[in-house]
């Protein structure tokens, strides 16, 4: 048993006991800076309580507060958007090099290394789950949002889109950044070194 | 032809979408013939359905006495947050 008793506690106290660590699993993978997590979850949370619903403690309720923590982050993807009166940077001028991977010709200069995936393994492993958030909080801001939405979130290509205002063909241009940027994140900093870690 | 560098394109677009017969077979033969694209293709299917798995576990059966899993919040978050409430809804 847990040594906090819910029923006991005020009602802020409740919903910060509950919900803040799943809802700032949910914003620190799409804006990564730990303190604009903080303050979206706190609206997210005013937002619940001022909507005089009952504490309930329940899963529903999780999902409920993770829609409006969804448009919380929404909301502050267009404001910083409209801050810096810019596009965000969809991960083509600063890539960290997918470009530099292939040949003129479009060759593979370095091709993929020789790994291949032991998913069960991986799925209980929490080293390797670390070394992915820190490599997707290391992607650039668009592909790093397509990938959460589409890929952590499922949801689909046109919702996507429309929320994040891209073209389609944006989006499949981003994504697939998204996915090479990660295996190659992976690579370097889990599979190439995977003696090591099958060796625990 | 189709480069490597298209291919790795193609191949992260099959992950969602049907692709036109062209590239399909475009794809195919690309794959049959590049020991470095097909290693790219299987090490990007794996990842993704590694993701699949990890992200459809977390949010749709992960019951609600698991452990929810990190990062979690920061306790001095939690703090502030719950000050910040109480603060707000006192005004």
């Amino acid at each position: 048993m847990s040594t906090h008793d819910v029923d006991t506690m005020s009602g802020p106290e409740q919903w910060v006991f509950s919900y803040s660590d799943a809802l700032y699993r949910y914003a620190i993978t799409r804006v990564s800076d730990p303190n604009t997590a903080e303050d979206l979850i706190q609206d997210t949370l005013l937002a619940a309580i001022q909507s005089q619903r009952s504490f309930r403690g329940d899963s529903h309720e999780r999902t409920w507060l993770i829609g409006i923590l969804r448009h919380k982050v929404l909301d502050h993807y267009r404001a910083v958007k409209r801050r810096h009166e810019v596009q965000i940077g969809d991960g083509a001028e600063c890539d960290g090099g997918i470009e530099a991977w292939f040949t003129a010709k479009g060759g593979w200069k370095q091709p993929p290394g020789k790994w291949s995936i032991q998913s069960d393994q991986l799925m209980e492993n929490k080293e390797f789950w670390d070394v992915f958030e820190q490599c997707l909080d290391g992607l650039p801001d668009r592909p790093r949002q397509v990938f959460a939405m589409k890929v952590v979130d499922d949801q689909d290509s046109e919702t996507v889109c429309k929320e994040l205002d891209i073209t389609p063909t944006n989006y499949w241009v981003v994504l697939h950044r998204a996915r090479a940027m990660l295996r190659d994140c992976l690579e370097k900093r889990w599979f190439a070194t995977e003696p090591k870690n099958n060796g625990k | 032809m189709l480069s490597c560098k298209d291919i790795a394109r193609l191949v992260s677009d099959s992950l969602d979408r049907k692709l036109p017969p062209r590239q399909r077979l475009e794809l195919r033969l690309h794959l049959m013939m590049c020991g470095a694209c097909s290693t790219y293709r299987r090490q990007i299917t794996e990842l993704n359905r590694l993701f699949q798995r990890r992200f459809h576990d977390a949010t749709g059966s992960r019951s609600d006495d698991a452990e929810p899993s990190p990062p979690r919040c920061p306790e001095e978050a939690k703090e502030r947050i719950e000050a910040w409430l109480k603060q707000r809804l006192n005004d």
